[in-house]
């Protein structure tokens, strides 16, 4: 068992690597771009303030005790998974506990084109795909947790979709963690669908008890190949000791269609860093975000669109609604590139402040180099608009109630956006109780 | 039904309402009229709670209770309605949903179980009916993108829908074409009984054409300075404000 006591000795980590990398998933050429990963990781450490990335989101704190890198897989047995298991949500139920499959718990996909198995077995079945793909998207991203990720990563799902395959459900992917004493641990998921297949992928996270304490830093590449349609829907929704921390990097070929929906309510302090690559013309993508924060919780939302191509388009909706002393970031990057002529690009952040001591922090950063292209982005941030309130009440709606239809019809649009009809009602349902 | 006794109100140190006194009975119909700027919303407002008002001085008994020291919503609960001169757009909000609540929360408040789901509904379709809302209307944003007059109807509807017992309709004609103004003072005749009391406010004599008052009064300057039957709205109507303010500053 090994216990790194300090952040700051990434040395350590090292050398658990060093030891472990036999015995990760993966071939030659893995091995080399995870070796690479944890070079560059040791370079960076745990991102400071100085960072200007991690500006509002200093981790010095968060590793004050030391992380533990242990593996805690001996306790999965007292996980009751039929607790995660939304029953009303017609989908392949799948279940990972500390980023372990459950194959004994999950549902098995009857369609030869379509594999969904563990990174592990992905190695071996599929080595050819699993070493082309593994770590490639996201090796030039310069994030430490993502570089630590792709170095150390044994566990997670590999998604393939080949011959033009429609997963005729979602795949709804639980993640349940059990760690407790700052267990450190990572998955990595491997998504690809080739030309012309299509998939809807909700993924929710979950603590196994209202306490147990644990850092999860997990990370899934999406491959959208020609014409490919994913639909990515995130549920982030942990106890409040949680740390979490994600990297979700998406690279669309031409002609392909990527949307995505992040809900975050759970944790205690959260990093999202969304990552699209328009790797071909005529692409098109929907990044649809909402947090709901209270008590001290704290997330912090990246995203960063590519327009490597022309005639591509994204469009970013982010929505938080922030109480007590919580606190939020939105940073949403968007390239455009030299080539990307007929580019729209646009991107909107709002966010609701209900009391003093909350706090949003907010920072686009178009950088535009095609002269032909639509952009535009907006911020807000506001309070409840008294007015309205006043108006509900008038008609005879508590203040509460007032508040929360409030509150709700603000995060509306966003939740909207998901099309999953009895997913969207279980989150309409989460969302109205996390109002309370 | 509500007695309202030397209100004074206002806003930081502008005082606004300064010793308003009017009695309604169940069953009357009260216009009041006045030049802009005399404080008529603001009595409405005072009336429904509105927080930016301060109190000062005064009274309000309504039913028998003291009106200001209950919340906006348990006014609403115990039967007082205020039409607003400009109602607010809520988008995301739907106005069906909405009045579900309302109904629910009104009827928890009065001990009632909550109403049935096909109960509600016909409510909904008869009370549309009255008011002449288009279904679509209903199912929208509360106010969200309504014209002026689907605003103003809307809140008829929602009158209808709630059944105050006293209601207070501000300017509620105003931004009304010809037909619409039929169709919302029919409304209100609709409802009219002897156990339901409104108090209508507004500039226009044509709509006193359509709901008969009981009583006309004049405010000016935070005060009912004239009352009179409903002949004096005509008069009003033909001489304008003008001379009751001369007279009004005569007297002080
Ligand atoms: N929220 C407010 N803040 C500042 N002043 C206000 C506020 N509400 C009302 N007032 C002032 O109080 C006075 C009375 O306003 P009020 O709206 O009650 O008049 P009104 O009789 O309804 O006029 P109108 O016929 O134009 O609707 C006006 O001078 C107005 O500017
Ligand atoms: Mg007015």
């Amino acid at each position: 068992m090994n216990t790194i006591s300090t952040i700051n000795n990434v040395q350590l980590i090292s050398e658990v690597f060093t030891e472990r990398l036999s015995q990760l998933p993966g071939g030659n050429n893995v091995q080399e771009i995870r070796r690479k990963a944890i070079e560059q990781f040791t370079k960076l450490g745990f991102p400071l303030r100085s960072n200007e990335e991690y500006k509002y989101s200093d981790t010095s704190k968060l590793f004050k005790e030391g992380i533990n890198l242990a593996h805690a897989d001996d306790d999965i047995s007292k996980v009751d998974f039929n607790k995660y298991k939304q029953k009303n949500i017609d989908a392949y139920h799948i279940f990972l506990a500390n980023g372990e499959l459950i194959s004994t718990e999950s549902d098995k996909i009857e369609n030869n084109k379509v594999e969904v198995c563990d990174l592990k077995t992905a190695a071996e079945k599929y080595d050819k795909i699993f070493n082309q793909y593994y770590g490639s998207s996201v090796a030039k991203f310069n994030d430490a947790f993502a570089q630590l990720n792709i170095a150390l990563a044994s566990k997670g799902l590999f998604v393939y979709l080949k011959d033009r395959a429609k997963l005729d459900k979602p795949l709804f992917i639980h993640n349940i963690s059990t760690g407790t004493d700052n267990h450190f641990f990572q998955t990595h998921h491997l998504i690809i669908a080739e030309t012309l297949c299509s998939i809807d992928i909700i993924e929710d996270f979950y603590s196994q008890t209202n306490s147990n304490q644990y850092i999860l830093n997990s990370l899934a590449e999406i491959f959208v190949k020609e014409q490919g349609i994913v639909n990515y829907y995130k549920l982030q929704n942990e106890n409040e000791n949680a740390i979490h921390i994600n990297t979700t990097h998406a690279v669309q070929d031409k002609q392909s269609l990527f949307d995505t929906n992040t809900v975050s309510l759970g944790g205690k302090w959260g990093r999202n860093n969304l990552n699209i690559l328009m790797n071909g013309i005529n692409c098109e993508s929907h990044l649809n975000g909402l947090f709901v924060l209270k008590g001290q919780q704290h997330l912090d939302n990246h995203t960063l669109v590519d327009h490597q191509n022309p005639h591509c388009e994204s469009n970013q909706l982010y929505k938080g609604i922030l109480s007590d002393k919580s606190s939020g970031v939105f940073n949403g990057k968007i390239y455009v590139r030299k080539d990307a002529q007929k580019t729209n690009a646009y991107q909107s952040s709002k966010s609701m402040l209900l009391s003093d001591d909350a706090s949003m922090n907010t920072k686009p950063q178009l950088e535009i180099y095609a002269d032909d292209v639509k952009c535009s982005h907006g911020s807000s941030t506001g309070q409840i608009d008294t007015n309205a309130l006043f108006y509900l009440r008038a008609r005879g709606l508590s203040e509460d109630s007032a508040r929360k239809l409030l509150m709700y019809a603000f995060a509306l649009d966003v939740i909207n956006t998901v099309k999953i009809e009895p997913y969207r009602h279980y989150l309409e349902e989460l969302i109205e109780n996390s109002l309370n | 039904m509500i007695s309202i006794n030397n209100l004074k109100a206002g806003i930081g140190d502008k005082e606004i309402l300064k010793g308003f006194n009017l009695n309604v009975k169940p069953g009357e119909v009260h216009a009041i009229m006045g030049p802009n700027g005399s404080g008529k919303s603001t009595l409405a407002n005072v009336l429904a709670g509105k927080e930016d008002y301060t109190v000062t001085d005064g009274s309000v008994t309504f039913n028998g209770k003291d009106l200001l020291d209950m919340s906006p919503e348990d006014r609403a609960r115990e039967g007082l309605f205020l039409a607003f001169q400009y109602p607010v757009e809520i988008p995301g909000v739907s106005n069906i949903n909405f009045l579900k609540t309302c109904l629910s929360e009104i009827r928890a408040y009065k001990g009632l179980p909550p109403i049935e789901a096909k109960d509600f509904l016909k409510m909904v379709k008869e009370k549309q009916a009255l008011v002449e809302l288009q279904g679509s209307l209903a199912n929208r944003s509360v106010n969200e993108g309504f014209s002026g007059g689907e605003k103003k109807r809307n809140e008829i509807f929602q009158m209808a829908m709630l059944e105050p017992s006293l209601a207070i309709l501000d300017e509620t004609d105003s931004g009304l074409d010809i037909d619409a103004l039929r169709i919302v003072a029919n409304g209100v005749n609709k409802l009219r009984d002897k156990n339901r009391s409104f108090v209508v406010i507004t500039h226009y004599q044509r709509l006193l054409d359509y709901i008969v008052p009981d009583f006309v009064h004049v405010m000016y300057n935070g005060q009912i300075v004239k009352s009179g039957p409903k002949e004096l709205a005509l008069e009003l109507e033909e001489k304008g404000y003008d001379w009751i303010k001369k007279e009004e500053e005569q007297v002080i």
